[in-house]
């Protein structure tokens, strides 16, 4: 049994909304990725996914618990380079994740500058190689955001986080910006990057249909708690909670397969009230 | 490497009328200041020299816009002044833009109490009024052309720190400022490097516009006495000068003003012309 | 389904919506930008056709055209939209005294499209005064109220007095639907309709607006990038990429099999839900640009001038 890579241990975090109320965002949960694994969470609005990869980040500390990578508490203290290095992000939309004002290259190149990773000299080929491992053509390294399509834009943003050599990828809904040609390309690319290079990834969505292909275990947030979790196939086959068989009976498909193996979880008496309002 | 937006960008300036009109006034008023020596009939006249022969006489072929009370051109003296005013709006941006544009990077970015500190430091300097500021300084110290400078850059920077802090609480929201931090870029580098370019298009319209009206306020307080002394000319106390004047010899202090307002209005319209293409580019 | 391709008087009785041979340019930085090369499509009374793309094909433009919300906006139009039996294409005074009344359109993010500075109760009123322009205050709250409980809104006073920004995502989404039907219009425009909301419930708004559609008897024309919500909501369906369309057959046919390239990569690319698998297609082919495909039975009607 591997020591996983990254724990979250009992982790809860509360935020003081505009109005004053006092918001749970997560609620006592433990999740954990072990190394070369891509680990889903299943998460709508409201569920505490942003906070969870926010915490994992390092962006803000968790009210109680803890977070360890690699066995060493990391949580509650600044983080060195090194870890920084370490966990990288994916965010859901790759207009704003690039800096219009700099060249594709220029933010390849910004974590080979931070960490110091190569030569200086030879940065500008490493960047070079880093795109073309995205299946971009290296010329783009002169060209900025504003000239690239979304699909293109997530794979520099991909090849920036991979200029750093991490070890774990949290990609907070990584294709759900994007047209559905697109997205079945990034994910292809996923993929094959997490085979070549032995990556852990934490992949955050709300599309179980998307995770069914990627993922080994998945773990379901409602409302800041953890309600599921389990290998990717259980949850498929015998998912345990109402709000994971909701879930998969919304979900739209196009086949007829699909549709008969979605209808299981679709119960005749839907309560269709209203949602509580904001 | 040009783009798309950025050709949107000329085309919006190169059609907007306002825009030309500003670039020629300022054109006008730049190379005048930058060629002085060549473009003024009478050079000397900006210094102390006096011809009492020709006091106070009209525009006239000799002297295309009139001469003042001991004698000199006052065509020349303006054209000098246009040099004197471009310097001081040159000296007091590059001074205050820099600081402000600092304070106002810090200020977005870093934390609550950071942020309080400095941006209420800039609300105090705000809250002077900029003449009773610049009188206290002048005041203080004899005035000068230097001193009004000085003035002058103390009351300015306050608005830069204001216009940087709004863009940098914006740009902080944008992904590219997480990545950037969670890539582990230092705290310089995300200011300076990131988000200080995305503010860049305002800031330099700002400048611009600013130009004219750090010539109004020098002039304005020059016209009280606080700025340039005697003999140097300055549009504001050739004003001054020439007010008592009125209206028998008009031109003493018509064409300083109507050169106040050239400068002003150039730099303005120059200035809203680059604010929309700025905008055509997004 | 009756087959009326050829109709006397040009009265289209049975067409709600015809679109002919659309082309529409929108002025760009390097010159035109061609959003729609030659769109033609039809809506029947009661039907429910969608009109599926990914983004930048033009979908969009067909909405906001046929509303009417494009026509003075600096865009080169040609061809022909047929509101009913109106020619709408150049005319926007013609859309625009039938908008909000015989022709509604509800959109992605209700919460961006409705005003934030009334409260729903004004809307309402707003809404139905565009039909009877006289109608009473207390008539037409009594009205709304029926609205909102037919989108199952069971506290509807509560919901009138509100702000859209109080109302949670799901809510305000039930509201736009109940605004855009509450003159009973002929033609419904969706576009991409609970997109914005999470999927537990974009289904369930959907399929009350489906149930809704289906007593009022609207004609819809749906516009969506996801073919699995077109499968369960749509009658027929047109493809469109790159401002013309590429395929149009009904829901039976397109899903059971599918013939234009574009077509076959879109439903390829969609991740299966019930076996593991990376979707597998190219971004983009050559043979994406092969010419339509009109499946048995579904072609353009045409208009017999009186």
């Amino acid at each position: 049994m591997t020591e996983p890579l990254l724990t979250v241990e009992g982790v809860s975090k509360r935020f003081r909304s505009a109005a004053g109320q006092d918001v749970h965002a997560l609620s006592d949960v433990s999740i954990d990725v072990k190394p070369g694994e891509c680990h889903a969470i299943i998460g709508e609005s409201g569920s505490g996914k942003s906070t969870l990869a926010g915490l994992i980040l390092g962006l803000f500390e968790p009210a109680t618990g803890l977070i360890r990578f690699k066995g060493a508490v990391v949580s509650g203290r600044r983080r060195p380079l090194a870890l920084k290095r370490a966990i990288q992000l994916i965010q859901q939309n790759p207009r704003s994740a690039l800096n219009s004002r700099r060249t594709v290259g220029q933010s390849v190149r910004l974590p080979l500058d931070v960490h110091g990773i190569g030569k200086r000299s030879l940065r500008n080929e490493r960047v070079a190689e880093l795109l073309r491992e995205v299946d971009l053509p290296p010329d783009y390294a002169n060209r900025t955001p504003r000239a690239l399509s979304g699909g293109e834009r997530q794979r520099v943003a991909i090849a920036r986080a991979l200029a750093c050599e991490p070890q774990l990828l949290v990609l907070d809904e990584p294709t759900s910006a994007l047209d559905v040609l697109v997205q079945a390309r990034v994910l292809q690319l996923l993929t094959r990057i997490r085979r070549e290079r032995g990556l852990a990834y934490l992949f955050i969505t709300h599309d179980l249909a998307v995770v069914h292909g990627i993922a080994e275990r998945v773990s379901v947030l409602e409302k800041g708690e953890l309600v599921e979790t389990g290998p990717t196939r259980e949850i498929f086959d015998s998912p345990r909670t109402a709000y994971t068989r909701r879930l998969l009976g919304s979900i739209p498909v196009v086949t007829e397969e699909e549709a008969r193996f979605r209808d299981r979880f679709r119960t005749s008496a839907e309560p269709d009230g209203e949602d509580a309002g904001a | 490497m040009r783009l798309a937006g950025d050709s949107a960008a000329w085309r919006a300036f190169w059609r907007n009328p306002s825009a030309l009109v500003g670039l020629t006034l300022v054109a006008l008023v730049v190379l005048a200041a930058l060629f002085a020596n060549v473009i003024a009939p009478y050079p000397s006249h900006a210094g102390p020299v006096g011809d009492f022969a020709a006091m106070s006489a009209g525009p006239s072929a000799q002297y295309l816009l009139g001469t003042d009370t001991i004698g000199r051109d006052l065509l020349s003296r303006l054209i000098f002044a246009y040099r004197l005013s471009l310097e001081m709006a040159i000296v007091v941006l590059a001074i205050a833009t820099p600081i402000g544009v600092t304070v106002g990077l810090l200020g977005g970015y870093l934390g609550p109490v950071s942020s309080y500190a400095l941006m209420r430091l800039t609300d105090v300097f705000l809250a002077i009024p900029p003449l009773v500021l610049a009188m206290s300084i002048t005041g203080f110290l004899a005035p000068s052309a230097i001193h009004g400078m000085m003035a002058i850059t103390a009351m300015w920077w306050p608005w830069y720190a204001r216009l940087a802090y709004n863009l940098t609480r914006a740009e902080k929201q944008e992904g590219y400022v997480l990545a950037a931090e969670t890539v582990g870029a230092s705290t310089p580098h995300i200011l300076f490097r990131e988000i200080l370019p995305n503010c860049m298009p305002a800031i330099l319209t700002k400048m611009t516009i600013d130009v004219g009206f750090v010539i109004l306020i020098a002039s304005s307080m020059s016209f009280l006495g606080l700025g340039a002394q005697a003999p140097t000319p300055d549009l504001g106390s050739m004003v001054a000068d020439g007010a008592r004047y009125m209206p028998d010899a008009w031109w003493l202090t018509a064409f300083p003003a109507l050169a106040i307002l050239i400068v002003v209005m150039g730099f303005n319209l120059l200035g809203d012309g680059l604010r929309e293409a700025a905008d055509a580019r997004d | 389904m009756p087959v009326t391709d050829v109709l006397i008087d040009g009265r289209a009785r049975d067409v709600v919506l015809a679109v002919r041979d659309l082309r529409v340019a929108f002025s760009g930085v390097r010159g035109p930008v061609e959003a729609l090369r030659g769109v033609s499509l039809h809506v029947r009374r009661g039907e429910k056709v969608a009109l599926v793309g990914e983004s930048g094909s033009g979908k969009s433009t067909i909405a906001r055209l046929v509303l009417g919300l494009l026509q003075d906006q600096g865009v080169r139009i040609a061809g022909s939209v047929r509101l009913g039996s109106r020619e709408i294409v150049d005319d926007e005074s013609l859309v625009r005294a039938a908008r909000g009344d015989r022709v509604t359109m509800i959109f992605q993010d209700a919460v961006s499209s409705l005003n934030p500075t009334f409260t729903i109760g004004d809307q309402f009123r707003e809404v139905l005064r565009r039909r009877d322009p006289k109608i009473s205050k207390s008539h037409a709250d009594r009205r709304a109220r029926a609205a909102l409980a037919d989108v199952h809104l069971h506290e509807p006073d509560r919901v009138l007095s509100s702000y859209v920004f109080q109302l949670s995502g799901g809510m305000s989404q039930r509201v736009m639907i109940s605004l855009a039907l509450a003159n009973d219009p002929e033609l419904l425009v969706a576009d991409e309709p609970g997109s914005s909301l999470d999927v537990t419930v974009q289904a369930q708004t959907l399929r009350l607006m489906n149930d809704l559609i289906g007593r009022h008897g609207t004609s819809v024309l749906f516009i969506s990038h996801n073919l699995g919500v077109v499968r369960e909501f749509a009658d027929r369906v047109y493809v469109i990429y790159r401002g013309r369309i590429v395929e149009h057959a009904t829901v039976a046919q397109l899903f059971a099999g599918a013939r234009h390239p574009y077509t076959r990569a879109l439903l390829a690319a969609m991740p299966r839900l019930d076996e593991p698998a990376v979707p597998d297609a190219p971004e983009t082919r050559p043979d994406f640009n092969d010419p339509l495909i009109e499946h048995p039975g579904c072609f353009e009607p045409n208009f017999v001038a009186a």
